[in-house]
């Protein structure tokens, strides 16, 4: 599989994937994700290994608190447990959305 | 049981009318998400805090055959994730989208599968590390599971619009496998009798799932759990009975 080269680095040999550049690299990804309905990757079925890497590293990353403080998440509810359930409504340790209408959705509108 | 072969069960145990491992069933359960201005915080109502059997019994005004549940399932960062990832969102563009998490309100279906006597699981040519055959798993959806499945998410899109949801997205899942050794009248139809009794041995019990024959739309732990109970009685009926 031929991938082109954003940053002109990868030559026919390829290069390993920790030198790559961030550009090279989501091109790299990209790539099995475009192959992902139906398509293959040397070999393995694209789709299952877009799905099975998308899993393996979302689980990784949002086992994190650091990540979890990134999306307004404020932590598994034991021991404390939750008192203000509700929309709108948060517990003492909640901080609201500061950027409410940043939605991901609708940018494209 | 299919691996287990005798002079007199040469094609499985309990196999001698070809019912072994048929009626396989699971359940279609998509999971449609909504966005709300407001803050909705799904995860501090653990699933399923609210659902609903609305949609349970076969509406003769409908296309199809039974019906489904709707319960939250307000999925967990990680599980979150999946279903964000399954938009077709990746590194940068994910963390973007996953940042929008208190917004959002998550509705699950699960959808009353047929049971289909091809849907089934039988020993395939190839073996494992052990010698022994791997199990080969036949399944499709006939066109009844394929209205349930569109008809949940077209429920789960109503209420959550009509809770004033402006956007809507939906992964497709399945869950709850059961059935394979189903209970029945006679063993031309199935391989245990009411009590959870195989028809051709009399001193065997299969207690677990796999005895459904049909899959209902719930999480059919409580139901297992129940027949098997029940079957315990009858075993223990029998052996006092014995005495």
């Amino acid at each position: 599989m031929r991938i082109a080269s954003r940053s002109g680095r990868l030559g026919p040999t390829g290069l390993a994937v920790l030198q790559c550049r961030n550009a090279d690299r989501a091109d790299l990804v990209q790539a099995v994700q475009d192959q992902a309905s139906g398509g293959t990757w040397h070999g393995l079925p694209a789709g299952h290994v877009w799905s099975l890497w998308t899993r393996y590293a979302c689980t990784a990353f949002y086992s994190h608190p650091p990540a979890w403080a990134e999306i307004g998440f404020p932590g598994p509810a034991y021991p404390r447990g939750y008192k203000n359930i509700g929309v709108d409504k948060l517990e003492p340790y909640e901080v609201r959305d500061v950027r409410p209408a940043i939605d991901p959705v609708r940018k494209g509108d | 049981m299919p691996n287990s072969t005798s002079r007199r069960f040469p094609g499985g145990l309990c196999n001698e009318f070809d019912q072994v491992g048929r009626y396989l069933m699971v359940q279609g359960a998509p999971q449609t998400a909504g966005r709300f201005d407001a803050e909705v915080r799904m995860y501090k109502a653990p699933p399923p805090e609210v659902s609903t059997e609305e949609f349970y019994e076969t509406d003769p005004a409908k296309g199809y055959k039974r019906g489904f549940s709707i319960q939250t399932v307000s999925p967990l960062p990680i599980t979150w994730a999946e279903h964000v990832a399954a938009q077709g969102h990746w590194g940068r563009g994910l963390r973007e989208y996953m940042s929008d998490y208190v917004h959002w309100s998550c509705l699950g279906g699960l959808c009353e599968f047929l049971p289909l006597p091809e849907n089934r699981v039988t020993l395939a040519e190839e073996r494992d590390s052990y010698g022994l055959p791997v199990a080969r798993f036949s399944y499709s959806q006939c066109d009844n599971d394929r209205a349930l499945v569109r008809a949940a998410q077209n429920v789960m899109e109503d209420i959550l619009h009509a809770a004033g949801a402006d956007e809507v997205i939906t992964i497709q899942r399945y869950a709850h496998l059961v059935g394979g050794a189903r209970m029945a009248q006679d063993e031309h139809n199935g391989v245990v009798d009411r009590n959870c009794r195989s028809f051709a041995v009399p001193n065997l019990y299969i207690t677990d799932g796999s005895v459904l024959p049909t899959q209902g739309s719930a999480n059919p732990a409580l139901t297992i759990m129940a027949v098997a109970a029940r079957a315990a009685g009858h075993l223990t009926a029998d052996a006092a009975g014995a005495y």
